[in-house]
């Protein structure tokens, strides 16, 4: 017969391994309805996890390695080959990403960020019931990972209910969410895309501005009534650029 | 259809979504997974016939790919700077349009890859505390006290009710 186990124990073993059940735990669990609940609390969570954790998997990558022939049969000899192509498209990416860094085409970045929000990864961010962000080191970590900064910190964005490091057109950028008045606004902090003047918004109930910052620039973008004006001016005066 | 072939095929189906899942999770980035899964697989094919038990396989694949991502990191440690890894992709929500999945996945990534990768070999790939630890080369009461500690940060980060997880108890 096993040791008896304490709450501590069980809690500490089903914390690493919500499905383990040895004789000792199964006897505890029986007399113990907060272990219990524990149990099923971890339980849930797992099951959470696991459905998170599968993301999809590309359509028909199973079939392409299993059929690919060539890919098994001539080693690596595709790897170069792609290599070369990928360099070509690399570089004319890279060539077009540099004319359109210095001269952004206003309707196409209006266009970029609209549908960066509208995106089915991203649209959540903009729902009605987000909770606070409370951690205010998480949004300052986010923009700190994009190059920027705030003046007096995260505090001075308001009540922020999203803050993501994403990638637009090739460049990390702070994705932000901010309860205003009406609504969510959302603010993308732009630092490697210059604008010469303030670009207005006005797509698909989509509605804001992409101003001038220093060398790069800030969107702030609502589909609601609230005035973007107010947070332009705080914006641009308190975002700084750190990289 | 040869049998070398009908293996491999057969292996490549049924590995093929977890192993991408798990390579994701290691490096955040879509096109990254998916080469990182040919590549395993192409080193698989190349020594097949190492492999005695097909019960086997999917630890014998991890640990390829582990490896192949170790490489890949190392190679892109000597071009790029240390704190531009892991690659930071939009993609961290992919596939979720829900709120609760969102959630779930952000809070994951909050975690650091040390605690992450275990839970992720545990929950996604059903490996136990000890493949675990053979696999990442650690003990087993260390698999344990990161899984413990994975998950307690993951409650927090989901602001879940306070049930006392034991940490540092006696």
């Amino acid at each position: 017969m096993s040791a008896p186990v304490t709450c501590l124990d069980v809690r500490r073993i089903i914390g690493a391994e919500p499905q383990r059940r040895d004789e000792a735990i199964a006897a505890h669990l029986k007399d113990c309805p907060g272990c219990a609940a524990f149990v099923r609390e971890m339980q849930a969570l797992d099951a959470r996890l696991e459905a998170a954790f599968k993301v999809p998997v590309p359509e028909g990558l199973e079939a392409r390695i299993a059929l690919d022939g060539s890919l098994k049969n001539h080693n690596r000899a595709w790897r170069p080959w792609l290599a070369t192509a990928a360099s070509v498209v690399m570089a004319t990416a890279l060539a077009t990403f540099a004319w359109h860094h210095d001269h952004p085409v206003d309707g196409a970045l209006a266009d970029a960020v609209v549908r960066h929000i509208r995106n089915p990864e991203e649209i959540v961010a903009i729902g009605p019931d987000r909770a606070l962000l409370h951690d205010a080191s998480y949004i300052e970590g986010v923009m700190h990972d994009a190059g920027a900064g705030m003046q007096g910190g995260a505090a001075g964005l308001g009540r922020v209910t999203y803050a993501q490091t994403c990638l637009f057109k090739g460049e990390r950028v702070a994705h932000l969410v901010v309860q205003g008045d009406n609504g969510p606004v959302t603010v993308m902090l732009l630092r490697h895309i210059h604008v010469d003047r303030a670009v207005p918004v006005d797509e698909d109930g989509f509605h804001g501005i992409i101003v001038p910052a220093g060398e790069g620039s800030i969107a702030i973008v609502t589909n609601n009534n609230t005035p973007v004006q107010p947070m332009e001016q705080e914006l641009t005066s308190k975002v700084e650029w750190t990289l | 259809m040869g049998t070398h072939q009908h293996r491999f095929d057969m292996l490549a189906r049924a590995q093929t979504p977890g192993l991408y899942r798990y390579a994701y999770w290691l490096c955040r980035d879509r096109a990254l997974a998916e080469d990182l899964v040919q590549e395993t697989l192409l080193r698989a094919w190349r020594s097949l016939d190492s492999l005695r038990e097909e019960a086997a396989a999917r630890r014998w694949l991890i640990t390829i790919l582990r490896n192949e991502f170790m490489r890949e990191l190392s190679k892109r440690r000597d071009t790029v700077a240390i704190d531009d890894m892991p690659l930071v992709d939009h993609t961290a929500n992919v596939g979720g349009s829900d709120t609760d999945m969102f959630d779930v996945r952000r809070a994951l990534w909050k975690l650091t890859p040390e605690y992450r990768e275990p839970l992720a070999l545990q929950v996604l790939m059903g490996c136990t505390t000890q493949e675990i630890a053979d696999m990442l080369e650690l003990t087993q009461g260390t698999v344990l006290t990161r899984l413990h500690r994975a998950r307690n940060q993951l409650r927090e980060h989901l602001g879940l009710a306070g049930v006392a997880m034991g940490e540092g108890a006696a």
